[in-house]
């Protein structure tokens, strides 16, 4: 297991929120997301062997942009 | 609406400009268009019915017409009446002056050759006879006059001495008849346009390989299995699936598989294209070593291949400008043959001292046969259809003879830059790691991190790495700085990816050499030193600068008119010698220069790519389309050069030139032939007591002329 961060912008409510969180969770190597508008943080649990980029690509294509990783 | 047929029964080229002025004379017909060389026929009528009206009246002036323009009919009949009647000469020949000459009293010798003779004339003459009523009715004449006078000549004054022998002595006429003059004529011609059929075939080759290029079945799927149908029975969606070594049959995308493919029949290129999932494939092309299963998008008329065949087609009936003189020429000729022979009758009949009806008919008869305009009709569509078919065989697209034509007047060449002269797709040009690092560890890392970007340069920094078989990592931190580039953690290493300006963020010191390439820097530092940099831009076209060197040597300008700023125009300009560049300018601008150039007295030819350019195209002299290196198409353009090869220029030019001097010596030979021949015919040699021509020889000259235009014509396959 390891986590994995990035900062997400463009999420400004619970509606946006609950799209990455059930578009992630669909992921089987994901198996915990924790989001935090504030923040503007996304932080999953994963299966080792996940890659960032295609986790990254996956919530770029629900429409936000990601302009860094987060250290967790 | 245009209509394009097969016309059969032409003997001519006079043929050809009679059907084209009296089918415009027909209300309701924009325009026509009658090849002589390839048997075909391009109308443009403004409905159904004037069409109707277009056949009703090609067949009245005595030819056929019909609609299957895919396979070109073998006729081959020609040669068997040839035989026939080369028998009968024979037989005629040993009766009048050979072995058989005095084996009968004369009165039977003379019905003999009459009964040998008859069947010749009136039967296997028949076109010939045909066309001499049709110009005693209308007043139209061709060749088949010429020929069908002169043998009814010949026959009918002999006729005439062997029934009606006292009265001919009476009024004088010679005792001596031309049946076998008669049998030779007709065989010869019959010849001579055997001769001449085969090679205007040859010279249809390429047209005709093009046709047989295209497959006869596919394997679809249907119902879950594979099933080999038709290929006119392939409708568009449907799975196909090609085996090894198969043939495309029509054009779609692939879905299934991956194989190389031999596309060299449609692009002139040799080397084989890797084709994967997603990638187009045209029907025509040859499977490599594995099967591929694809999507059929293209089929019947909409194929690649069948326009590629339309676009030749097309391109064989344009006539160059020179050609409409050789027309005019060859549609006065007849009129002028006959009024040249009937004054060679009266001449002789007047001035002759001895022999006078035997000499005057026999060289009447001579310039009749001599005279025919073939060879005249035949030097150019010969050497335009040789040289557009052989061209598209090796992938350029030639708009006709008029093109060519036009070809051969340029003097400034007007190249765009991206595309053109560069590949048209960035690409790293240079990647130098100093320090004492791993330079493929370091790319495989910036790689990595690339991934994360989407940036135009990323891909072509992405590819670079994956081109040396590098194997991508995961990065585990990074943040992307807009506008300047990236910073990630990866493989226990920090990187600093991008231009001067993140260095100058994170103070790192560039320490670098200046360079002189032009393109776009990518500065590396590996935990906050710099590491090195890759340079990403649009390589110029690697036999580029030989095709610049060509064109100059002969005196061509040449110049680069660019949308990109100065200084990555003017490193191309020197890299490859131009004279002359534009930098900064918009399409719309490219056609304002050519005008510019134009009004200095120089004939422009424009290259570029179809779409962009498309303007500045449409302003230039001469327009040459440089297709892409995935997507191959035709474009509006004179000259569309398939795939991207830029050397193509300099062959089309020479082409171009060979075809001219090809056709300006068959012009010259033709004229030769038929000037300096008529009055050897007619008997001016006698006044200066030469030999007089015997109308048989005469049609072994004319036979001779057509056959040695076509031939010439034939050498234009050498040139390309």
């Amino acid at each position: 297991m390891k986590k994995i961060g990035f900062l997400v912008e463009g999420m400004k409510c619970g509606a946006c929120k609950g799209k990455i969180e059930k578009s992630l969770l669909s992921n089987e190597n994901i198996s915990q997301v924790e989001i935090d508008l504030d923040e503007k943080s996304v932080i999953l649990e994963c299966a080792d062997d996940t890659s960032t980029i295609e986790v990254k690509t996956s919530i770029e294509e629900l429409g936000f942009s990601i302009p860094k990783s987060l250290r967790v | 609406m245009l209509i394009n047929v097969k016309v059969s029964g032409m003997s001519c080229a006079s043929c050809a400009s009679s059907i084209e002025n009296e089918v415009s004379k027909l209300t309701g017909v924009n325009n026509a268009s009658v090849n002589f060389a390839t048997e075909s026929a391009k109308f443009d009528v403004v409905d159904s019915e004037v069409q109707s009206a277009v056949e009703e009246k090609i067949k009245q002036l005595g030819y056929e017409i019909s609609f299957e323009n895919t396979e070109i009919k073998e006729k081959n009949n020609g040669i068997k009446l040839f035989w026939v009647s080369f028998i009968f000469s024979i037989l005629l020949f040993s009766l009048e002056m050979g072995p058989l000459k005095n084996t009968f009293k004369l009165q039977t010798n003379y019905i003999l050759q009459f009964l040998l003779a008859l069947p010749v004339w009136i039967y296997i003459g028949n076109k010939f006879q045909r066309s001499l009523l049709a110009f005693l009715k209308t007043g139209r004449s061709n060749m088949n006059t010429l020929i069908g006078l002169g043998t009814s000549a010949a026959f009918l004054y002999s006729t005439f001495i062997t029934f009606f022998n006292d009265l001919s002595i009476s009024w004088g006429l010679t005792q001596k008849v031309y049946f076998e003059a008669v049998g030779f004529i007709i065989s010869f011609v019959f010849l001579g346009n055997y001769f001449e059929e085969k090679a205007k075939k040859k010279s249809k080759d390429a047209l005709n390989s093009l046709l047989k290029l295209s497959a006869k079945n596919a394997l679809v799927l249907r119902d879950g299995e594979f099933v080999e149908i038709d290929i006119s029975d392939v409708s568009i969606g449907d799975v196909i699936r090609v085996l090894p070594g198969g043939k495309y049959p029509v054009d779609g995308k692939v879905i299934k598989g991956s194989s190389a493919v031999d596309e060299s029949m449609l692009s002139g290129e040799s080397l084989p294209v890797v084709k994967n999932i997603g990638d187009k494939v045209f029907g025509g092309t040859i499977n490599g070593d594995s099967a591929i299963e694809f999507s059929a998008k293209k089929v019947g008329s909409d194929t690649f291949l069948s326009h590629i065949v339309d676009f030749v087609e097309n391109a064989q009936n344009n006539k160059p400008e020179i050609q409409r003189y050789a027309d005019k020429i060859s549609s006065y000729f007849t009129p002028a043959v006959l009024v040249f022979a009937f004054l060679t009758l009266v001449l002789w009949l007047s001035f002759g001292s001895e022999n006078i009806w035997g000499n005057a008919v026999s060289n009447f008869i001579a310039v009749l046969v001599i005279a025919c305009p073939c060879a005249l009709g035949l030097a150019t569509p010969t050497a335009v259809v040789v040289a557009t078919g052989r061209a598209s065989l090796k992938g350029q697209l030639i708009g006709g003879g008029e093109v060519l034509e036009k070809a051969c007047n340029i003097n400034a060449i007007v190249f765009d830059k991206t595309g053109t002269l560069t590949e048209g797709r960035p690409q790293v040009i240079d990647f130098n790691i100093h320090k004492k690092e791993d330079e493929n560890g370091i790319l495989r890392d910036v790689a990595s991190i690339e991934k994360l970007s989407e940036h135009p340069l990323a891909k072509a920094v992405i590819n670079f790495a994956l081109e040396r078989d590098l194997t991508l990592i995961e990065p585990d931190f990074f943040e992307i700085h807009k506008g300047m580039g990236i910073e990630a953690d990866i493989n226990g290493a920090t990187y600093v990816i991008g231009n001067k300006k993140i260095l100058d963020k994170f103070e790192i010191k560039l320490d670098e050499e200046k360079s002189e390439i032009v393109g776009s820097y990518i500065y590396v530092a590996k935990n906050k030193e710099f590491v090195g940099k890759l340079i990403v831009g649009d390589k110029i076209k690697s036999n580029a600068k030989s095709m610049i060197q060509n064109l100059r040597d002969r005196g061509i300008e040449t110049w680069l008119i660019t949308g990109d700023n100065e200084i990555v125009g003017n490193a191309v300009k020197n890299e490859l010698g131009l004279n002359h560049i534009r930098a900064n300018t918009l399409p719309i601008e490219k056609a304002e220069i050519i005008e510019e150039i134009q009004k200095k007295n120089f004939k422009v030819a424009m290259v570029g790519d179809g779409i962009n350019d498309a303007p500045a195209l449409a302003k230039a002299d001469l327009s040459i389309a440089m297709g892409t290196g995935t997507d191959i198409a035709i474009s509006t353009s004179d000259v569309t050069i398939v795939k991207g090869d830029i050397e193509k220029v300099v062959s089309f030019l020479d082409l171009a030139e060979g075809t001219m001097r090809v056709i300006k010596q068959n012009l010259f030979l033709s004229l030769i032939y038929n000037t300096l021949l008529i009055p050897v015919a007619a008997g001016v040699l006698v006044i200066f007591n030469g030999p007089m021509m015997p109308p048989v020889l005469a049609s072994v000259a004319m036979g001779l002329s057509s056959i040695s235009v076509v031939t010439n014509s034939l050498r234009i396959r050498n040139l390309i």
